[in-house]
């Protein structure tokens, strides 16, 4: 699946099966990223398909 | 994961809410947060220190939502590359809204853009100065200063005050400022909630806001703290929350007060307020 992880717009593909498997993957805590699975906020235990568009946002301030 | 409310599907996990009642949650977070601590009424002129950022963006479309009566006030320090962006955000929603946006730039009302009053100080502590000053001169005929400080910011800001032996600012007032003749006092309505909670919501309502960050920030000691306390919160769930407590309880904020800066007019600590004399030092003559 294609994953995009916003603000720094890095694009990436992965393999994993679930949300935490995919976070894991990229050394990435749950309590750091949203993640959005096709334009819709899901939690950790969410399944993921190949086919599926993820977006992770940075929990993070402007300054 | 089910919605700890009516079972359905959980858009966020802590707590774990679907989106409807995700939503009700911050909302409800916030109206307890004003209402539990005096922080103003229905009644008051609530001027919101935006910048098109998430958090302003957020108490600005919540507070909205519970009927105070809001205007924003934003500050254009001249970063470039930075902050055009955010306010193009801020713009949209206050467009979107029907809420009076006021812009006030450090180029106009100090002399130059923060870029070129930079030279080789450190930025934050430069632009720090001179934004305090023009939110709370502008601010001037509301009745308080909302900015959209989080639970977060708040733990780190806890964290860098022991770092720098500031108790004085520990218990200075954590969700309102003391009051003092000549200030607007500040509230943080936003920070019971948490950084993750506020970017949540900021999605789930479609907020336009800008995820960019400050050139700037980089440098400075809250982006050292932020990164540590997220490791530490990762390894210790609720670390940041119990931070934020702790200043909570020792808050006390005392009444100080002011003379007028012989300058501006603005208020002071004694003799020329800091805003003038940094500018005298950087720009080499006054207002």
């Amino acid at each position: 699946m294609r994953v995009l992880i916003e603000p720094a717009g890095e694009e990436l593909s992965s393999f994993a099966p679930d949300v935490r498997s995919l976070l894991e993957e990229h050394s990435l805590h749950p309590s750091s990223v949203l993640v959005v699975r096709n334009g819709v906020l899901v939690t950790e235990d969410e399944p993921l398909l190949p086919d599926d568009e993820v977006r992770l946002l940075r929990v993070m301030s402007g300054g | 994961m089910e919605c700890a409310v009516c079972g359905g599907k959980a858009v966020f996990s802590a707590p774990a809410l679907c989106e409807e009642h995700f939503c009700e949650h911050v909302e409800l977070v916030v109206r307890e947060t004003v209402e539990r601590y005096g922080l103003f009424t229905r009644d008051d002129r609530v001027c919101v220190a935006a910048s098109g950022g998430k958090d302003s963006s957020v108490a600005l479309h919540v507070l909205q939502a519970l009927g105070y009566r809001v205007e924003a006030l934003a500050v254009d320090e001249g970063i470039a590359g930075y902050r055009e962006s955010t306010l193009a955000c801020l713009r949209s929603l206050c467009d979107e809204r029907g809420i009076p946006l006021r812009v006030v730039s450090f180029a106009e009302e100090v002399g130059a853009p923060l870029d070129d009053l930079v030279k080789g100080r450190r930025p934050c502590s430069v632009c720090g100065v001179f934004r305090r000053s023009l939110l709370n001169k502008h601010a001037k005929g509301c009745d308080v200063l909302v900015t959209g400080h989080n639970l977060d910011d708040e733990s780190q800001s806890v964290l860098m005050n022991l770092v720098k032996a500031s108790g004085g600012r520990l218990r200075r007032g954590y969700l309102r400022s003391p009051s003092a003749e000549g200030f607007v006092p500040r509230v943080k309505p936003l920070a019971r909630l948490s950084e993750r909670e506020v970017l949540a919501y900021a999605f789930l309502q479609g907020l336009p806001s800008s995820s960019g960050v400050c050139p700037y920030a980089r440098s400075s000691l809250r982006f050292r703290v932020r990164d540590v306390l997220d490791e530490y919160e990762a390894a210790r769930p609720g670390m940041k929350r119990s931070l934020a407590d702790a200043a909570l309880r020792v808050s006390a904020p005392v009444a100080s007060s002011f003379s007028a800066c012989p300058v501006c007019g603005g208020p002071a600590a004694g003799g020329v307020c800091r805003a003038c004399s940094l500018r005298e030092e950087l720009l080499g003559d006054a207002p």
